[in-house]
């Protein structure tokens, strides 16, 4: 009877409810901690959700902060978008793995003034698929496409450059500011610059200074010389610009100059202060129709220095598989004076190939041929009281758009790249150095249409005619049975 | 059970439902594969492997209803299931023996259909590692599929019947997770993703070789063959 009962009737349909409840809720709670402790395999070649021994080492010496990381969609809708996915399961992987850092979660759609908080003069607008990295009162804002590495040709994405981008936000907002001047009263386009942005990326506070009337504050790390239309006055003018810029490289500062060809004859004060760091600017405008990324030759496509200092800044870049092209446009030759002179050592770090050519801004004649400088780097070597040797650098770019929205942005040419290296060669605790992107698996195929169209023929027919053939013999020989 | 599996197996490729089956299917799975990849090449697209996958899946959701429609239909449609029901062989063992028969056939064809990765070696560098975590996905919820069938095969005694609620059935639990984009409510959008089979394979697509879906796949399996037990034990006590 009691058999009878738990077969069926009430007790067997109470029996296979709670079978299934049961096999609910294992399943629930495993999706759960699968979800929480990503519980899954990484099977792409480049590990892509796997955080890499080199982005350990990192993220585990910032133990002591605390780190959020906020996304303005909810989990589940960016599931839906591989891009954001491979972001967000990179954050989770980090949420799990140090305890110092949370994922958060603000529904943008629902909520709209809760990235209020992070709006600033600069910032008016936040993207649904921005991200948010905050270290307390502190916070970096990173794009979705910042995560990403473009073909300089394609403008395709072929690389997640996720680990680094998260690397050096969170160092950013874990070390203190230091301070990048750029300089203003000369005709500077400071403001509308996607230099500034680069530098506030890289952890700088950003500020323009009038040489005029202020001095250069102490804190300061870099001067940004940025495309001057006038010259800088010097020891004939009631103050002494140019005598404030020496005093500050004097006290190991760093200085990054980027003139346009039309106005450097004009700047006949900073041109005598920049020979003493061994460079000089040529007046004179450089095409090359032959590796220029424009018809008139003048986006002139850079090539990387492979010896002396100056390589150095482009070694990450030149030792890539297809390393992405460094574009200096409407540039003027810089003249290397001499290579070393009073603990100054001065390299190329950007040069044109063979086929260029340098014509005067005056008469168009022609005035230099060949390799020329396009961005130059002085070393200075200093041995300290405690006989520990410093270094600090005039980089120096015969162009004003090496630093364009158009060559900065979107990860698709080198330009940022080499001022990156540069501020790590100023700084070596900002930028992550040995953190690669980490390219997508190779969906390409080299196929022939012959070949192609052979081998969709063999896949669709081959196999289905192989099956029906034993299918027929098989019927046929149980018919005759 | 060894002697039901193998009955089973054997039946499948005594008449011809086998081999129609695997004609079928490898012509689907062939000509997708070779669309989503060599025809993709030649106008300078990367291969679209989750493209190619979701057609196999498409086509798992026609064609295994076609293998499971007659497990327990035909039975009760010939009368033969009181032998079932009479025999000494466990009613958990049988059931078992005929969703292994059914996902040997499914397993044996989507194993043939690996040969295909071969094809893209020879134009490229594919990471078989992705490959062969989408196949065993597939080959996961192809199982589901068959155990879904079993069940639904055992609540009727027309064939058809089987083989059409089948369908309806496996659309409705891979479409499932569509109704998200219309739902505000994260909870109930949480629910029906975990509820879909095609979400659960979502991981896959993304290099990702997922152990909740695995779980998940074979808890369904389970799930599925268990209601298939209890249906019979009803009617061996009726």
């Amino acid at each position: 009877m009691d058999k009878k009962r738990l077969k069926y009737g009430s007790f067997a349909v109470l029996l296979t409810c709670a079978v299934l409840a049961v096999i609910i809720i294992i399943n629930a709670v495993f999706t759960a901690i699968a979800k929480d402790k990503s519980l899954y395999l990484d099977m792409t070649k480049e590990q892509l959700y796997t955080i890499s021994d080199e982005a350990d080492a990192i993220f585990s010496q910032m133990s002591n902060k605390n780190i959020d990381i906020i996304f303005f969609s909810e989990p589940d809708v960016m599931q839906g978008y591989e891009y954001q996915k491979m972001v967000h399961e990179y954050a989770l992987k980090l949420e799990d793995k140090y305890d110092y850092i949370t994922v958060k979660y603000i529904d943008y759609i629902e909520n709209p003034t809760a990235a209020d908080p992070y709006l600033s003069s600069t910032v008016t607008k936040i993207k649904q698929t921005d991200v948010v990295i905050t270290n307390g009162d502190v916070f970096r804002i990173v794009a979705m496409d910042k995560f990403y590495t473009f073909d300089s040709e394609s403008k395709e994405v072929f690389a997640f450059n996720g680990e680094y981008r998260f690397a050096t936000a969170m160092m950013q907002l874990s070390y203190d500011n230091m301070l990048a001047c750029f300089t203003t009263g000369h005709g500077e386009a400071t403001s509308s610059s996607g230099m500034v942005t680069l530098f506030e990326e890289a952890g700088f506070e950003v500020r323009e200074i009038d040489l005029l009337k202020e001095d250069i504050p102490e804190e300061t790390r870099v001067l940004i010389i940025n495309n001057p239309s006038y010259d800088f006055s010097g020891a004939y003018d009631s103050v002494n610009e140019i005598e404030k810029v020496d005093s500050f490289l004097d006290g190991m500062g760093n200085l990054m100059v980027f003139s346009d060809p039309s106005v450097s004859a004009n700047l006949t004060n900073l041109s005598e202060f920049l020979t003493e760091w061994g460079i000089r600017f040529t007046p004179a405008q450089i095409k090359d129709y032959s590796n220029s990324i424009s018809p008139d030759g003048l986006s002139v496509v850079a090539k990387y220095t492979e010896e002396g200092d100056g390589s150095s800044l482009n070694k990450e870049l030149r030792n890539l598989e297809n390393p992405p092209k460094t574009i200096t446009s409407n540039a003027m030759p810089i003249e290397i004076l001499w290579n070393a002179h009073n603990q100054i050592s001065v390299s190329s770090i950007l040069t044109t190939e063979d086929t260029a050519v340098a014509y005067s801004l005056e008469d168009s004649s022609e005035v230099a041929s060949g390799n020329m400088n396009l961005m130059t780097v002085s070393m200075k070597k200093t041995i300290g009281d405690n006989n520990e040797t410093y270094y600090n650098y005039v980089l120096a770019a015969g162009t004003s758009s090496f630093v364009d929205d158009t060559y900065l942005n979107g990860n698709t040419y080198g330009n940022t790249d080499i001022i990156y290296a540069a501020m790590r060669a100023f700084g070596k605790e900002m930028v992550p150095v040995d953190l690669d992107f980490k390219v997508f698996d190779d969906l390409a195929l080299d196929v022939e249409l012959n070949q192609a169209n052979a081998w969709t023929v063999v896949l669709t027919a081959l196999m289905p005619i192989i099956f029906l053939g034993i299918g027929v013999a098989v019927w046929l020989k149980r018919r005759h049975l | 059970m060894g002697a039901i599996y193998k009955r089973e197996l054997q039946a499948y490729f005594n008449t011809g439902l086998g081999y129609v089956f695997c004609a079928v299917f490898l012509a689907v799975t062939g000509f997708a594969f070779s669309m989503f990849t060599l025809q993709y090449a030649l106008s300078g697209t990367d291969m679209s492997l989750p493209t190619y996958y979701t057609v196999v899946i498409i086509a798992s959701v026609v064609l295994l209803p076609l293998l499971t429609m007659k497990s327990f239909a035909e039975e009760k449609k010939m009368k033969t299931e009181q032998l079932l029901l009479t025999s000494p062989v466990s009613l958990g063992s049988m059931v078992t023996a005929k969703f292994l028969a059914a996902l040997t056939v499914f397993g044996g064809v989507l194993g043939l259909s690996c040969v295909y990765f071969s094809v893209i070696s020879i134009y490229g560098t594919p990471n078989f590692g992705v490959l062969y975590g989408y196949t065993l996905g597939i080959f996961l919820m192809g199982a589901a599929f068959i155990a879904v069938g079993i069940f639904i095969s055992s609540l009727t005694e027309n064939q058809l019947t089987a083989a059409v609620g089948t369908i309806a059935v496996l659309m409705i639990m891979i479409s499932i997770a569509f109704l998200n984009e219309y739902i505000d409510s994260e909870f109930i959008r949480s629910i029906l993703s975990w509820i879909s089979i095609y979400d659960r394979f979502g991981n896959f697509c993304y290099g990702l070789f997922d152990f909740s879906a695995l779980l998940y796949y074979a808890s369904v399996c389970f799930a599925f063959i268990f209601l298939t037990v209890r249906v019979y034990e009803k009617r061996r006590w009726e």
